[in-house]
């Protein structure tokens, strides 16, 4: 789960796929409280509504929309229930729906969806249908879609204002274009026509994949890249390299999010289990990957990664990404172990001065406790007693 | 010893700590990165910290930053979690608070000062938001919401309206940036050539409505289209008829001041209303308010309801009011009605007479009439209110032109002659005058003014006002028809019988190297005494609070007396050795001398009445004698 938020006056916020597990809404379960992170970096609309302005969904897996039935509203904006509920209980608004065309297809034995994914799916089917009933205008915020890609057969031919294509560039987020945002897509890749590429691309391989460009402000005095790519595998980053090698600056980052959480499978054809050290990295994939650029993060959402046979997260790819981040003089960090394994916290970068940076204290920020009126006023009697400010303007004038 | 930046840090640094600790500790707030708080756009703040409050109502988010004067200056409290702007009220666009005015009285207590205003301000402030409670406030305050996201460099209204009802028709100019509206034509261009000169474009006016309601409007009626005006028109009583006169006399865009009692005085809006235009199938414009009809024959009901209606557009535009009662006194000043009906003469717009009414100008008085003959010349820029600009102009004109600018709502004439001459050929002016200023200090001009008075061919109050030499000590005279005239307190020759100060001859007076180029060497701060008691003195007799012959002197410090090389008079001092500090201003009754040759005993003023008919017949020389 990734929050951007951007350096505009609004404070858009983006957040990328959503996995928040029932142990982490169970108050008396350690697991981090991560709806309570990611609530609290949440703006509140006019009517105290918590909202993000696009969501992006990489690809339907289970961890990568995990709790989106139970944290976000799913259905037109008259319909939002929790108005009266807690600020804490409130459903997240989603303005904008970010999707690739993956979501509009039939479940099948290739593509099996949970009921996380049917939910995310339905709504995004609401709103597409809803857009091509208002011919793509007029859409409010809270109905609005975006599909990353094109679906076959021209499904998407007469949605084009709100279809991105392959390698498009786009700057729209939640209807309208932003001074500190663009991002161009770079998968997922159509089908092809042979049948064992289109299984490898197919389902998880067929993640979207964007390298996302931010500023700090609507100056853009400094502009970072921010690579991301769901559960992409190897595959994918083969062919994105054989694509853009020639202009890598396509694929550069500053920070980059490991595909499918430090797999080795987004590295290499080979299996671990099968060959051990003598499976091979795709020399492609990991070229794709390595366009990191000086003092970059390379970071794993994903548990402690430690030295077994465990993938994902696999210590191997670990490896592998450090030594590309090394090469870099940058940093490779698990979110996972951050700031320690036994307590991790929320890992956050702030783009300013020129520098992309972890900022240390937000991320171990705790969130506010809740003021009642019984605290102020105690809080208040105790501070009137010295008489500390004094009503009135001034008595001298000039 | 450190530097002052080192000094204002360390008190920052140590004010951001402390706040720090009680906000985390006791609050259960949170830091938030100090680079939140450097990008709060159009505001200087360094810390920010984030609470979240449990009101009746709702969880809500609460920022507080501190700024670069942090702890002298108070915490801003940010509202995160409220309704779009302008639903509630004191929450500006980016959810500051504007909370009630206060001081900070214990800087090295950031903490209590944070407590404080968070239970007796910020706290209430969002739960009376949230209740509606202080809706009132919208109305109360009227201008603070109304001006929101107005351009005043644009597109403004200024504003020459007596702000109060009932509703009727005005009168508008329209210029490209900037117009005005005022009760009739002649005002409202007479304004506008006192300010910007007799250009040819300020020639006519164009009708305008100003249509009064009981209370002012709330963020939510402000009107939108012409469609609102015509409901607002609706509510008030005889507002239509009053819009179907407005209908027929004005021209699109039509301009619409609104208007209303605030509880804080009244205030005013305008809204500019544009004609509805359509066009039809074929892209050709056509004129909703006359479709169906021949030119001329639309009923008028009709055409008012298709003039003013929803289809017709209508823009928010920022007043400034311009009207006296707002200049001189922002409507809290009960004075202004009565100075607004008066008219001051002065004869002498030299030192003392040009500041004393100036500050007549800036207290409100309507109608200044100015007469001086002579020019300004380099020595007099150093005391006077005209500048180097003017070397050479004629004072009296010059200071009419520059007033005339700087208050054009008020009228001033100058008069480049004598006072003997002004009233030989403008005594119609004089009679009109509420009041008479003589700052000449010259004996024969006063005493043909006081004869005249004595004589009772001036009616109104006279105010003699001179200083002594090197404005060591200064009087103010204020004398009535009916009274005790001038020269009851004066010698025969000129001198005021009292002399606050004494002076050995070689110092009373300077000489230009020049013949009879004499003068005296005061700067305008040792004047400003003098002017002081000229000033109130005067204003007291505009409006009525003095009423018999008065003195009013101004006995400089002692300092500025020794330094000078004078002494206090003996009549002054008078065994009060307290007076020898000087710095203070008595008033005294101005006594009748009864054997005054001009004004002692009724015999002697009807003698000399009956015997000179004309004042102007008897030469100074005959009544010096």
């Amino acid at each position: 789960m990734t929050l951007i938020v951007l350096g505009d006056k609004q404070q858009t916020a983006i957040l990328i796929d959503c996995n928040i597990r029932e142990a982490a809404d169970d108050p008396d379960d350690d697991t981090r409280d991560v709806a309570k992170d990611l609530r609290e970096r949440l703006q509140r609309d006019s009517q105290g509504r918590p909202y993000v302005d696009a969501f992006l969904s990489s690809h339907p897996d289970q961890d990568h929309c995990r709790g989106i039935r139970k944290h976000f509203h799913l259905g037109a904006l008259e319909n939002y229930p929790d108005d009266k509920k807690p600020e804490n209980e409130k459903k997240i608004l989603i303005r904008e729906m970010w999707s690739s065309p993956i979501v509009f297809r039939r479940a099948s034995k290739d593509h099996i969806l949970c009921d996380d994914a049917l939910a995310f799916q339905k709504e995004a089917k609401r709103r597409v249908q809803l857009a091509r009933d208002k011919q793509c205008s007029g859409i409010e915020a809270g109905d609005r879609v975006l599909i990353l890609g094109e679906d076959v057969d021209g499904k998407t031919d007469d949605l084009r204002a709100i279809l991105v294509k392959l390698d498009e560039v786009f700057d729209t987020v939640n209807g309208a274009p932003n001074q500190v945002f663009k991002a161009r897509l770079l998968a997922p890749l159509p089908m092809s026509n042979d049948e064992e590429e289109e299984e490898g691309l197919s389902k998880n391989h067929s993640s979207v994949v964007l390298n996302i460009e931010l500023a700090d402000d609507p100056n853009r005095r400094t502009v970072k890249d921010f690579l991301t790519g769901g559960d992409a595998e190897v595959l994918i980053w083969e062919k994105l390299w054989d694509k853009y090698k020639k202009e890598p600056e396509v694929l550069a980052y500053d920070s980059m999010l490991t595909p499918h959480h430090c797999s080795w499978h987004s590295l290499s054809h080979d299996s671990r289990t099968d060959l051990g050290d003598k499976a091979e990295v795709s020399a492609d994939a990991k070229s794709a990957l390595s366009q990191i650029r000086q003092g970059g993060y390379i970071i794993a959402s994903s548990c402690p990664i430690k030295d077994d046979d465990c993938d994902p997260p696999c210590h191997a790819a670990r490896l592998e990404y450090e030594s590309i981040a090394d090469g870099a003089e940058g940093e490779f960090v698990c979110t996972g172990e951050y700031p320690t394994e036994s307590d991790p916290a929320p890992l956050e970068f702030t783009i300013s001065d020129g520098k992309l940076a972890k900022s240390v204290r937000k991320a171990a920020m705790h969130a506010p406790a809740i003021l009642t009126a019984g605290i102020i006023d105690r809080i208040g009697s105790k501070a009137a007693e010295a008489e500390a400010v004094k009503r009135g303007g001034n008595s001298r004038y000039a | 010893m450190p530097s002052e930046a080192c000094i204002m840090s360390r008190f920052l640094e140590e004010g951001v700590s402390e706040a720090d600790s009680f906000l985390l500790q006791e609050c259960g707030a949170r830091r938030l990165p100090d680079c939140d708080a450097l990008t709060v756009e159009g505001r200087d703040l360094v810390a920010g910290w984030q609470l979240v409050v449990q009101t009746p109502m709702a969880q809500r988010r609460l920022n507080i930053y501190a700024d670069p004067q942090f702890p002298f200056s108070l915490p801003h409290f940010f509202l995160l979690d409220r309704p779009p702007f302008l639903s509630w009220p004191h929450i500006e666009e980016d959810g500051l608070l504007c909370l009630r005015p206060r001081r900070v009285t214990k800087f090295r207590q950031p903490d209590k000062v944070i407590g404080q205003l968070l239970s007796e301000d910020v706290y209430p402030l969002i739960v009376a938001c949230e209740s509606g409670a202080n809706q009132n406030d919208f109305r109360t305050e009227f201008y603070s919401y109304w001006n929101r996201g107005l351009s005043t460099e644009e597109d403004m209204v200024r504003s020459l309206l007596e702000p109060r009802g009932p509703s009727r028709l005005v009168q508008v100019w329209r210029g490209q940036t900037c117009s005005v509206v005022g009760e009739t034509e002649q005002q409202v261009l007479a304004w506008l050539r006192n300010l910007h000169g007799n250009e040819p474009q300020f020639d006519s006016t164009d009708t305008a409505c100003l249509l009064w309601m009981e209370v002012p409007m709330l963020p939510a009626e402000y009107p939108r289209t012409a469609g609102d005006l015509y409901r607002i028109a609706g509510s008030i009583t005889g507002g239509k008829e009053l819009l179907a006169r407005f209908a027929k006399a004005g021209v699109s865009p039509f301009y619409f001041v609104i208007g209303a009692e605030s509880g804080n005085g009244p205030c005013l809006a305008v809204v500019r209303a544009y004609k509805p235009i359509s066009t039809d199938i074929r892209g050709k414009t056509r004129d909703p308010a006359n479709d169906g009809f021949r030119p001329g024959k639309v009923p008028p009901r009709m055409q008012t309801q298709r003039l003013f209606s929803s289809d017709a557009g209508a823009s928010r535009l920022q007043v400034d009011r311009v009207d006296a009662e707002w200049v001189h006194g922002r409507d809290q000043d009960p004075r202004q009605e009565t100075l607004r009906a008066k008219t001051v003469l002065l004869f002498g717009c030299g030192s003392v007479g040009a500041p004393i009414a100036h500050q007549f100008a800036m207290a409100g008085v309507d109608h200044l009439i100015l007469v001086d003959p002579k020019k300004l010349s380099w020595a007099n820029v150093g005391r006077h209110p005209l500048g180097a600009d003017h070397v050479g102009s004629k004072k009296a004109i010059a200071l009419a032109e520059i007033w005339s600018k700087a208050y054009p709502h008020a009228r001033f004439e100058g008069f480049d002659v004598s006072s003997h001459l002004f009233l030989a050929e403008h005594m119609e002016l004089a009679t009109k005058a509420d009041l008479i200023l003589c700052a000449t200090a010259d004996w024969t001009s006063e005493l043909g003014l006081n004869f005249r008075q004595v004589c009772g061919e001036i009616a109104a109050p006279v105010l003699y006002c001179w200083t002594e030499p090197n404005a060591c000590a200064g009087h103010a005279v204020l004398l009535f028809h009916e009274g005790p005239c001038l020269q009851c307190g004066f010698s025969t020759s000129g001198d005021c019988k009292l002399q606050v100060t004494e002076w050995p001859q070689e110092k009373e007076l300077k000489m230009e190297p020049a013949c009879g180029a004499v003068f005296q060497p005061y700067g305008p701060i040792e004047l400003l005494g003098t002017i002081s008691v000229g000033a109130s003195l005067g204003l007291d007799g505009l409006l009525g609070k003095v009423t018999a012959a008065t003195h009013r002197i101004w006995a400089g410090p002692e300092s500025l007396l020794l330094e000078a090389g004078g002494t206090w008079s003996k009549a002054w001092i008078n065994g009060n050795m307290e007076r020898s500090k000087g710095g203070f201003q008595e008033e005294r009754v101005w006594g009748r001398d009864p054997l005054c040759d001009v004004c002692g005993g009724s015999d002697a003023a009807t003698r000399l009445s009956s015997k000179s008919g004309n004042p102007d017949n008897v030469s100074s020389s005959t009544l010096l004698s």
